[in-house]
């Protein structure tokens, strides 16, 4: 019975392996209890917060650039506030050991945040 | 290989299946809701996920060591 | 005892096969299922032989198995894994108190099958293919962003990347546009997510006459056709588990 449940099929193992992912991390994520899991899960959700302003920021300074309202001095300090920004993004990623994909938020309609 | 597009098949079914039965379906709550308590139900569908998971990540670590071709 | 609730029946049109269907619940549970009804509506119960913990994959697709038996008897609203419940008073209270709800769904679900169509797409293989059409990331660069300096540098390749994304946005979005309209056109009831992730651009559930199951095959082929580089997967037919979103108290 089970087996002919699959009427159409042109993925490869990877597609759905990926899904498998999320579905295994939405059910992890509700399950909280565990003490040993608070500290680094805290740290992952301030980190992504971070990681979601610091994107945010960025493409706000790419839509002003795009304007062209911008001169030469604004984009050179844009430039450098995003870059130092994001370097330390880096360092503290490293500190506390977390990759792009751990704090990856899903936001559902808006899909993966990274 | 016929061998794992079947377990590829069984595996995405088994998944369907799972995410049906454990996330979907008309729910109960109230009083008379006994036993079985949410925090249990979790853990089910965490180990009954991840073992499917398991099964998922065994065939792409075959793949990408070369063991299966595709 | 403890008795677990597999489903919500329609028992008003359907007299035949009632045991038959019924065994399916024993050949589970060890006793046979029975039904506790109120009006034209029934709960289909089954006695746990155990307490339940340590439940395993074999329960639950088993549990599975049980409900696609059911569905070939009756008009259907599956129960999430784990509705249990001590007396039969309780069911018939609950069946009373949630008997419009109940009646609404079961018309909505009569003679249809719940389906799922994922969609995928490779991000980087779409991506090259736009980036070989797209001069515009390119050219068009405003006057004041000229220039070498390292944060000039670094915010031109942000900024490339952003357009980029744009485009690659905008090309998914046509097809989830597509698509969805396709799926319109083939039913009212259906629930679409678009970009789940950045491959899985489309996850629907959509509910369909069971007769007109070829037609959903026939679309997915007519997709596949126009997208080449998109990777589907349907599956179905199962019984209506995403269609029925209530809370029975």
């Amino acid at each position: 019975m089970k087996d002919d449940k699959i009427l159409f099929n042109s993925g490869s193992p990877d597609e759905f392996s990926e899904e498998i992912g999320k579905l295994k991390s939405k059910v992890e994520s509700r399950i909280n209890a565990n003490p040993d899991n608070v500290e680094s899960g805290l740290a992952k959700l301030v980190l992504t917060l971070i990681e979601l302003l610091r994107k945010l920021m960025e493409k706000q300074a790419i839509r002003r650039i795009e304007g062209g309202s911008l001169t030469d001095g604004e984009i050179e300090k844009l430039g450098e506030t995003l870059m130092k920004l994001e370097m330390k993004m880096k360092e503290l990623k490293k500190i506390f050991n977390l990759t792009d994909e751990d704090l990856n938020l899903n936001l559902g309609p808006l899909g993966d945040l990274i | 290989m016929q061998e794992n597009i079947y377990d590829r098949n069984k595996n995405i079914t088994i998944l369907e299946v799972l995410d049906r039965v454990l996330n979907k379906g008309v729910v109960l709550t109230g009083d008379i809701v006994i036993s079985v308590a949410d925090i249990d139900l979790i853990y089910v569908g965490v180990r009954l996920l991840l073992s499917s998971v398991e099964t998922m990540e065994k065939l792409k670590t075959a793949k990408k060591t070369g063991i299966i071709k595709f | 005892m403890e008795k677990m609730i597999y489903a919500i029946v329609d028992s008003g049109k359907n007299q035949d096969g009632i045991s038959e269907a019924m065994n399916c619940v024993s050949i589970a549970m060890g006793l046979p299922g029975y039904l506790v009804s109120y009006k034209d509506i029934s709960a289909v119960l089954g006695i746990l032989k155990e307490k339940t913990s340590n439940v395993s994959q074999t329960d639950a697709l088993e549990y599975a198995h049980v409900i696609e038996k059911l569905a070939l008897y009756f008009s259907l609203l599956p129960m999430r894994y784990g509705a249990i419940v001590k007396t039969d008073d309780d069911v018939r209270e609950l069946l009373e108190k949630n008997y419009e709800a109940l009646r609404q769904n079961l018309q909505k679900v009569e003679n249809k099958d719940e389906f799922s169509l994922k969609v995928f797409w490779d991000y980087l293989k779409s991506g090259k293919k736009i980036k070989k059409e797209a001069e515009y990331a390119d050219s068009n660069i405003p006057e004041a962003m000229q220039g070498n300096s390292v944060h000039k540098v670094y915010l031109m390749s942000k900024l490339k990347e952003h357009r980029f994304e744009t485009m690659l946005l905008q090309h998914a979005e046509q097809i989830m546009g597509e698509i969805g309209r396709q799926i319109a056109k083939l039913t009212p009831f259906f629930n679409l997510k678009k970009m789940s992730s950045q491959s899985l651009i489309i996850d629907t559930v959509l509910l369909l006459e069971k007769s007109r199951q070829h037609e959903l095959i026939q679309l997915t082929t007519e997709i596949q056709n126009q997208y080449p580089e998109l990777k589907l997967i349907l599956t179905g037919p199962w019984p209506p588990y995403s269609f029925v979103q209530i809370t029975l108290e």
